[in-house]
């Protein structure tokens, strides 16, 4: 059946996107990140540093719906603003985590009121939808194009929308957290939230990317040059 | 007015199928795209997505030299105000705290041995100062999105949103051992890059990597004292000198036991 194979090749293309690094989780010490925000409060860089290879990555594609192309200025202003406020923190590594993203939006609405944006949609897709057709989906992930795909149309939602997907979905919040970046109350979000997932799941990159539709024939999304 | 035949899970997303969704969770097939999509966007973490660390770090650096404490005026008023009252009790009590501004400073910093710090916290905990041991509370939720159909085989990457396990592929010990791993792997699967650049950071350099593993997985005990880039938070004795293990009060008191 059509839908069974669409299926299968859809959860094998999830787990080689999940498995593509292998990580064993070697020693999975739910300490670590703990230990990480204990170290750090104290002053110790390597704590800190090891907060910074955690977060930074979802942070970073959080802003990348938020903010577009301003996502790494904007990222390292939120982490200097961390390490400087981090004095007054108190809390669970949860609660660093919605501090965290609270200081990043917080400096992305600021940018983008500092560059009076017109567009609406901050994170143009355009010039990458050409691109994002290849069925080769482990490369992709590798290439990291997957996930820019994916960024770029959970960018096409409605701002609210967006930003509580990818907090829920990036950032790893839930509701109650996201609620308390968002400023919203809880019911809000899972709206939001809802609506979105709505939205994607009919949305026509996605929709469009079943192996039945338009075939995509096996061709390197790279153009060789001089093409 | 023309109605195409419904589409196969053409139903709408009810917020208990949201939920489900965002756990990676699904019993129906026609949701595998959105959860392919969800999928892509929470992704390992990639090497271009763990640049610029160099930078934060200095970052926090200067902010750890910053001589004042940062306590807006309003607060160090406030700050004075309860400090001198609840001296005014603990003082009594034999409690002993030091010089006043330079606990309040020191505790505000949490250069202060542990058991003073814990005095001190007693004392100027509404105003942040910090837990000398322990966090509060766990490790947040168990949350983990990362997403697979019910049919797909287990796995066991982290997702880029960080569940407890995921981090723990970060600690200076994990990675080593990965990179030794992947130094002995016959089947020539090297290290996984995001991971190898996050070594790299730690180590200094690619070329520091080996010196820099030799230390953290051997049983080379001696670390450098000087604050070189390679602190860890395994068993080595760390070189910042904030800490001491066991502390002695600095206040005389009466003797603890007869």
């Amino acid at each position: 059946m059509l839908a069974d194979i669409d299926n299968a090749a859809c959860a094998e293309e999830i787990a080689s996107v999940v498995d593509e690094h292998g990580i064993r989780g070697v020693g999975t010490d739910d300490g670590d990140l703990v230990s990480a925000l204990t170290a750090a409060l104290r002053g110790d860089e390597a704590g800190f540093s090891v907060l910074w290879h955690a977060l930074q990555p979802p942070l970073l594609r959080y802003l990348r719906v938020l903010v577009g192309d301003a996502a790494e200025d904007v990222a390292s202003e939120t982490w200097l603003q961390a390490a400087r406020d981090l004095r007054t923190f108190r809390g669970d590594v949860t609660g660093f985590r919605v501090w965290l993203f609270r200081i990043a939006r917080h400096r992305g609405i600021d940018d983008r009121r500092r560059v009076r944006r017109q567009v609406q949609d901050p994170y143009d897709p355009v010039d990458q939808e050409s691109r994002l057709t290849s069925p080769d989906a482990e490369r992709e992930a590798l290439d990291g194009l997957g996930t820019r795909w994916a960024l770029a149309v959970i960018s096409t939602l409605p701002p609210d929308q967006a930003e509580a997907v990818m907090l829920r979905v990036v950032a790893g919040l839930d509701v109650a957290q996201t609620a308390r970046v968002l400023g919203k109350r809880p019911g809000a979000v899972r709206i939001a939230t809802m609506r979105g997932l709505r939205r994607l799941a009919n949305h026509p990159q996605v929709l469009a990317r079943s192996p039945d539709a338009v075939p995509l024939s096996a061709v390197d999304t790279v153009q060789p040059e001089g093409v | 007015m023309f109605r195409a035949a419904p589409v196969p899970g053409a139903r709408r997303i009810d917020e208990r199928e949201a939920e489900e969704l965002l756990q990676g969770i699904s019993t129906s097939a026609d949701r595998a795209q959105l959860l392919r999509l969800l999928a892509h966007a929470s992704a390992p973490p990639r090497v271009d997505e763990l640049m610029g660390v160099d930078e934060v770090l200095a970052a926090f650096r200067d902010a750890q030299d910053t001589p004042t404490p940062v306590v807006p005026a309003p607060a160090r008023r406030r700050l004075w105000g309860i400090v001198s009252r609840a001296l005014a009790v603990k003082v009594v009590a034999g409690v002993g705290i030091l010089a006043l501004g330079g606990a309040a400073l020191a505790a505000g910093t949490g250069h202060l041995p542990a058991e003073v710090q814990h005095g001190a916290h007693d004392l100027l905990s509404p105003l942040g100062v910090p837990v000398p041991d322990k966090t509060t509370a766990g490790t947040g939720t168990a949350h983990n999105p990362a997403s697979h159909v019910s049919t797909a085989p287990g796995h066991s990457a982290p997702p880029i949103a960080g569940t407890p396990s995921g981090p723990a592929a970060l600690s200076p010990t994990a990675l080593c051992q990965a990179w030794k791993d992947a130094k002995k792997d016959k089947h020539g699967n090297g290290m996984d890059p995001a991971q190898r650049q996050i070594l790299e950071n730690l180590a200094g350099g690619p070329n520091r990597i080996r010196p820099y593993c030799t230390r953290v997985l051997g049983s080379d005990p001696g670390p450098d004292p000087t604050p070189v880039p390679t602190p860890t938070l395994t068993s080595k004795p760390d070189p910042h000198p904030s800490k001491p293990p066991k502390s002695k009060h600095p206040a005389p008191t009466h003797s603890a036991r007869p």
